[in-house]
């Protein structure tokens, strides 16, 4: 189960696991970013490959209007994630 | 063993077996989010190759010598083949804007070893991880 809660100081928190059953919700949810964000993980246990496509999606929605996607609180596991994808060297990772 | 539905909807289901797995052998939860990932790609894409097909994927774990063995087994004509899934160029996947495709790629991370296995028209992948507890 995955929530993605839009919070008032326009830093969205992700809570629980981002699969691929989650994938369809999660691309709702950041399809419409449009702002410099700040998806903050401290929540987020586990994301698979369907979840990183959609993080890379909204990351380039967001580069190609000039704005910044931000990550902040990254447990172990999902590091290691951005780690083996390269992906640490394109996310900005606070 | 245990069966599921072609279905990303299966994919609770199917950590909560694994996890009663671990309770069972006494594994330690630093090693689920490995496990969980590497199940996770492999079958969503046998659901995704075979997407109309019918018929469900059935796991099994066993633990061995150290090593966990998850066996993943589909019965389809075509099956997905992961032995055939090309080794990623991250620097060339990120200089082309790519977007999907890291599954398999994480997979080989994360485990120690992934053999393929045709025998008839059950296609057997099993992934192996050796644990240090």
């Amino acid at each position: 189960m995955l929530t993605i809660d839009h919070q008032p100081d326009g830093i969205i928190r992700l809570s629980g696991r981002f699969d691929a059953a989650q994938a369809e919700m999660a691309m709702k949810e950041l399809e419409n970013v449009s702002d410099d964000t700040t998806l903050d993980f401290e929540e987020l246990a586990y994301i698979s490959s369907m979840g990183l496509g959609i993080l890379i999606k909204t990351h380039k929605q967001l580069q190609d209007k000039g704005k910044v996607m931000r990550i902040k609180n990254v447990n172990k596991h999902i590091r290691d994630v951005f780690r083996f994808t390269s992906l640490d060297k394109i996310f900005n990772i606070e | 063993m245990h069966s599921f539905r072609r279905d990303f909807g299966e994919l609770e289901n199917i950590f909560g077996f694994i996890g009663t797995v671990f309770s069972e052998y006494g594994i330690g939860d630093e090693h689920r989010f490995s496990i969980d990932l590497s199940v996770e790609e492999v079958f969503t894409n046998m659901v995704k190759y075979n997407a109309d097909a019918s018929g469900d994927i059935a796991i099994e774990v066993e633990y061995d010598a150290g090593s966990l063995f998850v066996r993943l087994l589909d019965h389809q004509q075509k099956p997905f083949d992961v032995s055939a899934v090309k080794p990623v160029d991250l620097d060339a996947y990120h200089k082309e804007g790519r977007i999907g495709g890291l599954g398999i790629h994480l997979v080989h991370q994360f485990m120690d070893e992934v053999k393929h296995e045709v025998n008839g028209n059950i296609t057997t992948v099993t992934l192996i991880r050796k644990l240090s507890s």
